[in-house]
């Protein structure tokens, strides 16, 4: 029987199982978080900030750099 | 906004980026697309740079000539590139590797064919680019080993039994959009994903930005599958803290 530490050590990789479609939790897993209401919530939690952390990185993945980049890659090394 | 014709690429008068031929496709830059042109044209369409523009759309018009094109690119992914850059050669190093890359793009678009996505091959060029710089200068980055680890979890939170000794605390709310409303919030979560160290951060934005299987991250910074899957524990685990502390006290 997976303890409610085991389940957090796992949670992270939790999410990477049921992220990919072919994939499914152990039974052991599966069985744990039917049981422990505990647990469900603190894989929710994980899953709602890793959600929030990518809402805020996609909004600072943009730079606005391209036209500086591209002259420098033109300047440093003209047409061979 | 600029607009610029697009040749079909059974064309047999492709511009290339790196050969002679370009000034032609620079005469074609801007809106005015002659009636004197336009018969060495197949289809003629004109494409409008916008941040929404798919990415293919954007390569195979960079591939004809239209830096507008290219520079929509760049902007779009040269903080993903200097993130990978990062967790491989380390800070100092970065920018230059990166600048190398799109070089090295810049001169191969050509021969991009499409199979695949045109992010996931940057990310492999700019890796491949690191990972030369590494061995050319054999150098070494200081990289913390232990990172690679998994961490033990506080064992405050635990009781002997392995059950929770302090449950996870009910939310105020869960639903994403309900937390992306809280500013204060965002802030914490920006400061945090900041201050990761680089290659936490480079396994969060492969895996949970731009969804790649853990092994072609692993495969990118050089790691096992298992150190890629402790980088993200570590990275979430943190971002949680965040999340659950700003609960509790509504600071970071
Ligand atoms: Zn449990």
């Amino acid at each position: 029987m997976l303890s409610c530490r085991d389940v957090a050590q796992q949670a992270s990789d939790h999410l990477d199982i049921t992220d990919e479609p072919g994939l499914k939790p152990s039974m052991q897993m599966r069985l744990h978080l039917l049981l422990c209401r505990h647990c469900r919530r603190f894989i929710r939690h994980l899953r709602a900030s890793r959600t929030l952390a990518v809402q805020v990185q996609q909004k600072h993945q943009r730079c606005e750099q391209g036209e500086r980049i591209l002259r420098q890659v033109k300047r440093d090394k003209p047409e061979s | 906004m600029l607009y610029y014709p697009l040749i079909n690429s059974g064309n047999a008068w492709r511009c290339n980026w790196a050969r002679p031929r370009r000034s032609l496709c620079i005469q074609w830059a801007g809106v005015q697309t002659t009636q004197e042109n336009l018969p060495l044209l197949s289809t003629i369409s004109t494409l409008n740079v916008t941040p929404s523009t798919p990415d293919e759309q954007l390569v195979s018009a960079a591939q004809q000539g239209a830096e507008a094109a290219l520079v929509e690119l760049i902007n779009r992914y040269q903080t993903l590139l200097l993130t990978v850059a990062r967790a491989i050669v380390g800070q100092a190093h970065a920018e230059d590797t990166v600048q190398e890359a799109w070089l090295s793009i810049y001169r191969s678009l050509d021969r991009f064919e499409g199979r695949s996505s045109f992010k996931t091959w940057a990310v492999r060029i700019v890796s491949n680019e690191a990972k030369t710089r590494l061995r050319r200068e054999s150098r070494t980055v200081a990289l913390d080993e232990a990172e690679l680890e998994r961490p033990r979890l506080d064992e405050n939170n635990f009781k002997n039994n392995g059950h929770w000794a302090a449950p996870p605390s009910r939310w105020h709310s869960e639903t994403p959009d309900a937390l992306l409303e809280e500013t204060q919030l965002k802030r914490c979560i920006e400061k945090t994903l900041s201050l990761l160290p680089e290659r936490q951060k480079a396994a969060f934005m492969l895996r949970d930005l731009e969804q790649q299987p853990l092994e072609e991250i692993a495969d990118t910074l050089t790691i096992s599958n298992a150190n890629v899957r402790v980088l993200l524990h570590r990275a979430r685990l943190t971002l949680l803290q965040v999340v659950e502390h700003y609960q509790e006290t509504g600071q970071c």
